[in-house]
């Protein structure tokens, strides 16, 4: 367990205090901050939350009352308020007032409105989509007034639609909402972060066996350890590695969210939550993943001379997982299809594959537990030709093995 | 082998030497036929007591020359504070103290050379097993080494050499083996593999013109003295004699020892006949 311990701790801290680790743990989260910043100033800039002010001429919003947010979704996309509508008696007023500044726009409701439903707006700049929505419900809901206030506001908002599927094997069920459709994608984007951690997990134990050929240290460690602590160190660094990534990203996700939802009070991020039943099945799927792509990583890189030569062959493992997110809208629109089902079980598109139709549909239990199966069966596969490749290839400094030199088990 | 001697492994290329060391060290498993390293089977503890240079040198690169050695050294079960102690030690002795901070990439092959020879002993190996040590080492760096593997066969250790200098092999060890195509053709100690291969030569140096002499084979010239090939059956003293009768004034009488290279060439070539 000690020289376990040894490697494992060497291969990450080789790896995690570098700049290259920094940069590559941080960039999706600040891509992905900056994607929401750059959103909610372009949001801000043209949605601005300014009262706008209106002349009744038709004497139709005396006594008016608020406008509802829409379907539960907050009529400001970033701030999620509501935007406030002030009568004025004149034109003059209003005129003064948007001036001013007090207002950012108003409208004038013509005396024949009841008839022709003509309004007049008027601005200095251009406002913001949400004043003319809030405004249409403002103005539908005052035509609704002699019903009781609650009544009105339901008729005028929105319906937000719920999608419940029934309780699956796990006893966990999901729900769609009209109100939360961001959380639809939570489910996709923990599917593409797994994707994420397959690949630099990968990567890493490629590098880290490629790294001991290149450097011919593999036969001074094999007189000072046993080759299973070697690989299980390597291995366990990895998946180290590659935790701390997928922390530093959980973490920056949730301060984004909990920033976003609750410091700048976006009702979106207010709203996501976690798919335990969606979830648990990837996470499932994932594992023998993981281990069925450290053995494949292992064998490419006791086959190749250098690590940067085994990047290049690794991607022939690595594509075939990314097939399935490239064509996530036919996953979602055609989830029957043949193709789906035919990457849903072969053993390096299936994680992929089924992470996103467990995402966006609803995907049979025995169709679950065949792709477990099949990918459980590819990793012991595979970890059984990594075994082989180690002990044929590992002492073939700058030499290439074949996949036929493995199977035949030549050692020259 | 015995406890603290120098012992050579000699052979021609593709002899069978590295793959011999390799199944000493449990890195290959024979097709048949038992290895005992310390009166048994390998097993995982006694690689901490073997030291291992091999033939095709390998360092970490990409990280600076202490943090290697002593992720080498613990995992040969050194303590870190221990293996730092000692490390500074043959740093100094090696004359590497002031580049220990560099990555190894960044080192002359001599220096890794010697880098790789603390990664070798630094944890103190009852045996070590090494390579063609003398290898791009400098004259000065090549006895630093041999008066270090000396001083660890004077402090009991066992070291097996492998390597093609002969001259090495003759200055240092005490016992050789000889393999070739993966056969012993010659093992035992060196004084006595010589006196087994000693010829019927004598060298002779004397004052003039050496004067006709009975029952010689052949005359060469060897280093400023003549050396003499005597015929079967034809004993030494009979030549001296022979030259005292002559009257000739005798500087150098000597009983020509073979080198090892003649040895090597001679136990190959019949082996392979």
């Amino acid at each position: 367990m000690g020289k376990l311990k040894h490697v494992l701790a060497y291969e990450f801290r080789r790896e995690a205090f570098t700049l290259k680790f920094l940069i590559i743990s941080l960039v999706i989260p600040l891509m992905t901050a900056l994607t929401i910043l750059l959103v909610s100033i372009i949001a801000s800039s043209e949605n601005k939350n300014l009262p706008v002010g209106y002349v009744d001429r038709s004497g139709f919003l005396e006594g008016a009352i608020e406008q509802p947010a829409r379907g539960g979704t907050p009529a400001n996309p970033v701030t999620g308020r509501l935007v406030t509508f002030l009568p004025y008696e004149s034109l003059e007023g209003a005129r003064k007032a948007l001036e001013d500044g007090t207002i950012q726009a108003f409208y004038v409701i013509t005396p024949g409105y009841l008839q022709d439903k003509k309004v007049i707006c008027y601005y200095l700049k251009h406002p913001g989509w949400n004043v003319k929505n809030q405004f249409k419900d403002f103005m539908q809901i005052n035509h609704l007034r002699h019903l009781p206030v609650e009544t009105a506001r339901r008729a005028v908002s929105d319906c937000n639609l719920i999608v419940r599927w029934p309780e699956n094997a796990f006893g966990l069920t999901r729900e769609f909402s009209a109100a939360g459709f961001l959380n639809q994608f939570v489910p996709f984007f923990i599917a593409v972060s797994f994707m994420f951690l397959l690949f630099a997990g990968s990567g890493y134990l490629m590098k880290a066996v490629a790294e001991e050929k290149e450097n011919r240290t593999i036969e001074i460690l094999a007189t000072s350890l046993s080759p299973g602590k070697l690989i299980g160190g390597k291995i366990l660094s990895a998946v180290c590695l590659t935790l701390t990534h997928y922390f530093i990203l959980i973490s920056f996700t949730v301060a984004v969210v909990l920033v976003g939802g609750y410091v700048f009070d976006i009702e979106l991020l207010k709203r996501l939550g976690l798919d335990w039943g969606v979830i648990i099945p990837m996470v499932l799927l994932i594992l023998p993943a993981f281990v069925m792509m450290a053995g494949l990583m292992t064998t490419v890189g006791v086959m190749v001379t250098e690590s940067q030569e085994g990047q290049q062959m690794s991607m022939l493992f690595l594509m075939p997982v990314m097939i399935p997110i490239w064509l996530s809208f036919v996953f979602i629109r055609h989830p029957d299809s043949f193709w789906v089902y035919a990457m849903s079980f072969f053993p390096l598109t299936a994680p992929s594959a089924l992470s996103i139709r467990m995402a966006f549909t609803r995907v049979p239990i025995w169709q679950l537990s065949l792709a477990i199966g099949v990918v459980t069966l590819a990793a012991l596969g595979s970890v059984w030709v990594a075994g082989r490749a180690f002990r044929i290839g590992m002492l073939r400094y700058g030499k290439r093995l074949s996949l036929v030199q493995i199977l035949k088990g030549r050692r020259t | 082998m015995g406890q603290g001697e120098i012992f050579g492994l000699l052979g021609p290329n593709g002899a069978g030497k590295t793959t011999t060391i390799r199944m000493i060290l449990d890195i290959f498993r024979p097709d048949h036929g038992k290895i005992a390293v310390f009166g048994g089977p390998m097993t995982e503890d006694k690689k901490e007591r073997i030291g291992y240079m091999p033939e095709e040198r390998g360092l970490y690169q990409d990280i600076p020359l202490d943090r290697c050695l002593l992720y080498l050294a613990a995992l040969k079960g050194v303590k870190k504070s221990e293996a730092a102690s000692r490390l500074d030690s043959w740093l100094e002795r090696f004359d590497l103290q002031n580049h220990r901070k560099k990555k190894v990439k960044e080192l002359s092959k001599g220096m890794q050379q010697k880098a790789q020879i603390i990664g070798t002993l630094l944890h103190r190996p009852e045996l070590v097993i090494i390579d063609e040590p003398f290898t791009s080492l400098d004259p000065v760096n090549t006895r630093i080494v041999k008066e270090m593997i000396r001083e660890l066969r004077d402090q009991g250790a066992t070291i097996i050499m492998s390597t093609h200098l002969m001259h090495q092999v003759e200055e240092m060890c005490s016992r050789i083996l000889l393999i070739n195509m993966g056969r012993n053709v010659l093992y035992g100690d060196l004084d006595v593999i010589r006196k087994r291969f000693m010829g019927r030569d004598i060298l002779v140096c004397v004052k003039g013109d050496l004067p006709p002499l009975e029952g010689i084979q052949k005359i060469e010239t060897h280093n400023g003295a003549a050396k003499l090939s005597l015929r079967e059956g034809v004993d030494p003293q009979d030549v001296l004699q022979d030259l005292m009768k002559r009257n000739a004034v005798v500087e150098k009488f000597e009983i020509a020892v073979p080198s090892l290279d003649e040895i090597f060439i001679r136990a190959v070539g019949k082996a392979e006949a």
